[in-house]
């Protein structure tokens, strides 16, 4: 290897300034004319918004899902004393801070509550199954625990962000021990909200099926997801000027060991669910895998399989892969529109027992994506892009591989 | 407690932590590691030691003998409690030897350095935990002459294994994981055994040591192709960390038997592996770095990262626990949630909660520092741990069978004096495998310490390679 230089952080730009404000502008009406282009398409279908609500489902537990998988990477960071992420925490923070927009997001899933889940659905009350869990699967209680798990999500994740922007001007280094402090309760009490949340979002779409493993699927989804982004988001940031040299390729081969590692554990976990009721074949268990390997969803599970497991695991296990900007471009975007595909297949099934797509996917996934975009755009120019006098930085700058 | 000079945990997110305390130089950790096999009398303790973990070793095997000759009703086995302490004591052993391989591969990859002043010893002691699991589903078969069917031995007799049983994964499994984390462990040792043997003054210490060394001179050919092997046996053996638990963990899960069916099961059991494991390699470590003057290597910054680490699996162990409860409930299959009640409720309350307060309550209180860092406290808290631990798949494995969807087979599992010697031995082959390796090996990896030491600060690139073998050694630890 080269003789490496520890690059400076005046030696980049590392702000948004007039960037920030026009991706912000472009993302929001994309979001925004995506909504309405969807609330058309649903309007205009006979069905009482139900595709609508399903497809809404999809994107919005997507976008959900990648601000969760920043909301474990952070304290994870502080927990291990991680220095190498520093240069690219601050992105990950932002991306965590714009819960109060998810919240406002979830709204049209509560609303449109009893299109999208058995137990909502009318009728409901006489399936003797249900009986037991009524308490637990109604609107009430469905609404106060999203409120619960917001307030904990937001108030973790602005805590992290405003002390990390705080110590920009301050430097004080006990704002990093305080980070610390807390970030073991953010993980704990992250993986006790985000596990429920997955059951109620996700699973309890069909309130008679139950995994206890559907947490950790659905939270690993999303962590993988979060990584491809942040590459991409970072090569968008340099390909412009920003943060250029400061974040190397051993930056980025970490991520692509992150990509590659939380790839594989996300194949392990599907495989725990799927292997285990295979195996043992017990009907209201293998009847959920039923349902997604019939009438065309077989397909796009075995699409699911060859595109989130098999070929990102071939394609990251190489070390000069993961060096390669072009490649780890490539899977930047791979990954994110493969794990999409996997939640659809989790979901959609539910709405029609055989395949279907619509342009009514799309508007939405560029709806709430933009809007949550936009919203992370809107915090990321408000500040410097990087943590810049947080105390483990110089280590960061000059991180190398082994 | 400030001023000692040997408590570094600080944790100043300024400077990193000293990993090596007592003004170490490359020279004095050689002679302070290779003194205890070459140099310094075996303490009397030792041998009281060995003489007592070699007399529980005969007694396993005067168990093991026993049960050959008379069949495996000397054990507590009954109607509907078929598989009783010997899968038991077969999962508790493999967990066990999770935190060796975590330390050395899944650590290693992650950049924690602090991981080579314990990664030896935790090695060794899942080679030798993994013998302890191996012997017992090998005795527990019933027909011991027919044990050889476990193996794919191809078509002989036109006979096959059955590949749809857990079973036989198992065997693959842990057969894959003794391997590698043999080669794991001896790759690694290599340089060291090369150091013993150059400093080995008896004839059979140079031979023996000089065998095992394999011709290992230390040039900058033989240090490359160790690293390149170092980091493929780390890559080759992470996955391994995650599977073998897990297909321990198909054993129960593949079943339709309430209480083992679940799909959280893998995880579940790697976490609670790695689990025990790290609370085993400290029930060992705390002893020997009092007795061998270790304290300024495995220093309190390391007990204290390890008690983070247990902090981290057993919570991740009471997540899963309330995460099946809850699924009990949630599924409404009632048997499904008469099983967990009756664990929680049942005949075996007893040990559920035992379970439940060792493996899920008691160590929360490493969330205090003060905890983390006390040394007789945390010890105690490991021997909890461990207890906790076993009580965990005897919890697991007999409450489910022995009340079964049969009321009238239920029958309440009662160990015999067999039971317990057999599992009482099992310790004492372990702990006689520790010791010998304690007066025989060398118990840290000295050459992997060296490259975590201001020493091995390179001062100018050109020069970079001298003991740095890692290559990660940030350049601040010189401007201490």
């Amino acid at each position: 290897m080269a003789h490496h230089i520890t690059p400076r952080l005046s030696e980049t730009k590392t702000t948004m300034d007039g960037l920030g404000s026009k991706v912000f502008a472009i993302s929001g009406i994309i979001g925004l004319v995506g909504l309405i282009v969807a609330v058309v398409f649903g309007m205009q279908t006979d069905d009482n918004m139900r595709h609508f609500s399903f497809s809404y489902l999809v994107n919005y537990a997507y976008f959900l899902s990648i601000s969760l998988g920043a909301f474990t990477f952070i304290p994870l960071m502080f927990v291990t004393k991680a220095s190498w992420n520093i240069v690219l925490r601050r992105l990950a923070e932002v991306t965590v801070a714009v819960m109060p927009v998810l919240a406002l997001l979830a709204i049209p899933v509560i609303y449109f509550s009893g299109n999208i889940y058995g137990w909502a659905a009318p009728g409901a009350e006489h399936i003797h199954a249900l009986e037991h869990k009524a308490g637990y699967l109604n609107t009430t209680a469905f609404t106060i625990r999203w409120v619960i798990y917001f307030a904990i999500w937001t108030g973790y994740s602005l805590f992290f962000w405003r002390s990390s922007v705080r110590q920009d001007t301050t430097g004080d280094v006990e704002i990093t021990k305080k980070m610390e402090k807390l970030s073991g309760s953010a993980i704990l009490i992250g993986a006790l909200t985000i596990a429920a949340a997955a059951f109620d979002l996700v699973m309890s779409i069909d309130p008679l099926w139950f995994s206890t493993i559907f947490g950790i699927y659905y939270w690993c989804g999303g962590f993988v997801t979060f990584f491809a982004m942040l590459t991409l988001a970072i090569m968008g940031l340099q390909n412009s000027g920003r943060m250029e040299k400061i974040i190397s390729p051993e930056h980025f081969h970490d991520l692509g060991k992150l990509m590659f590692a939380f790839t594989f554990f996300w194949g392990y976990v599907a495989f725990s669910q799927y292997m285990l009721y295979w195996y043992a074949n017990i009907p209201e268990e293998t009847s959920w895998f039923l349902r997604r390997s019939v009438n065309g969803w077989g397909i796009v599970g075995f699409v699911t399989l060859f595109a989130t497991l098999l070929l990102p695991f071939a394609g990251l296990i190489s070390y000069y892969a993961k060096r390669n900007r072009k490649m780890m471009a490539f899977w930047g975007f791979w990954i994110p529109i493969a794990q999409w595909i996997n939640l659809y297949w989790v979901i959609m099934p539910e709405f029609n027992d055989s395949f279907i797509f619509s342009p009514m996917d799309v508007a939405l996934f560029f709806g709430i994506g933009g809007i949550w975009f936009a919203a992370i755009v809107k915090l990321a120019s408000q500040n410097s892009l990087v943590p810049t006098k947080d105390p483990r930085l110089e280590d960061s700058l000059r991180f190398e591989n082994a | 407690m400030v001023n000692d000079p040997l408590n570094n945990t600080a944790d100043d997110p300024t400077k990193p932590t000293e990993l090596v305390l007592g003004g170490h130089t490359f020279t004095t950790v050689t002679e302070k590691v290779s003194d205890i096999v070459l140099e310094r009398k075996t303490p009397r303790a030792w041998y009281i030691a060995f003489a007592f973990t070699s007399g529980l070793t005969a007694i396993l095997f005067a168990m093991i003998a026993y049960l050959f000759v008379t069949g495996v009703g000397v054990w507590g086995l009954n109607n509907p409690v078929s598989w009783g302490w010997a899968i038991v004591n077969f999962v508790f052993w493999v967990g066990i030897g999770h935190a060796g391989t975590l330390i050395s591969a899944i650590l290693f990859l992650l950049r924690q350095k602090w991981r080579t002043s314990i990664n030896r010893f935790a090695e060794a002691m899942t080679i030798f935990a993994v013998i302890c699991a191996g012997i017992f589903p090998g005795i527990h078969v019933g027909r011991v002459w027919l044990v050889w069917w476990l193996f794919p031995i191809p078509n002989y007799q036109a006979m096959w294994p059955n590949f749809r049983s857990p079973l036989l994964w198992d065997v693959f499994a842990v057969g894959t994981y003794a391997t590698v984390s043999l080669l794991f462990w001896y790759t690694g040792m290599v340089p060291d055994f090369a150091t013993l043997r150059d400093r080995a003054k008896s004839k059979i210490q140079q031979i023996a040591y000089g065998t095992l060394a394999i011709g290992w001179t230390g040039s900058h050919r033989h240090w490359h192709r160790y690293e390149k092997a170092y980091l493929l046996l780390a890559g080759l053996a992470t996955p391994l960390v995650l599977s073998v638990h897990s297909v321990v963990s198909f054993d129960f899960a593949t079943a339709q038997v309430p209480g083992w069916h679940t799909s959280i099961f893998p995880p579940y059991f790697v976490a609670g592996a790695v689990f025990s494991g790290f609370a085993m390699v400290g029930t060992c470590m705390i002893p020997a770095r009092q007795w061998f003057g270790l304290k300024e290597f495995i220093t309190l910054h390391h007990l204290d990262n390890m008690n983070k680490i247990i902090l981290a699996t057993g919570s991740i162990v009471g997540f899963a626990y309330a995460t099946e409860f809850f699924i009990a409930w949630y599924g409404g299959n009632p048997n499904e949630s008469f099983a967990f009640v009756n664990r929680a409720f049942g005949p075996y309350a007893w040990a559920y909660w035992i379970m439940v307060s060792c493996n899920v309550i008691t160590p929360q209180l490493f969330w205090f520092k003060k905890i983390r860092t006390n040394v007789p406290v945390m010890f105690v808290m490991y021997i909890f741990v461990n207890i906790g631990m076993w009580f965990e798949r005897f919890v697991i494995t007999v409450t489910s069978l022995s009340r079964d969807f049969l009321p009238s087979s239920w029958d309440y599992f009662d160990p015999t004096l067999i039971d317990v010697l057999t599992f009482a031995g099992s310790f004492g082959l372990f702990f006689t495998l520790v010791l010998l390796f304690i007066r025989f090996g060398p118990i840290l990896a000295m050459a992997e310490i060296k490259t975590v030491m201001p020493d091995a600060e390179a001062h100018d690139d050109s020069h970079r390679s001298v003991g740095d073998y890692h290559g990660d050694v940030p350049e601040t630890r010189g401007d201490k």
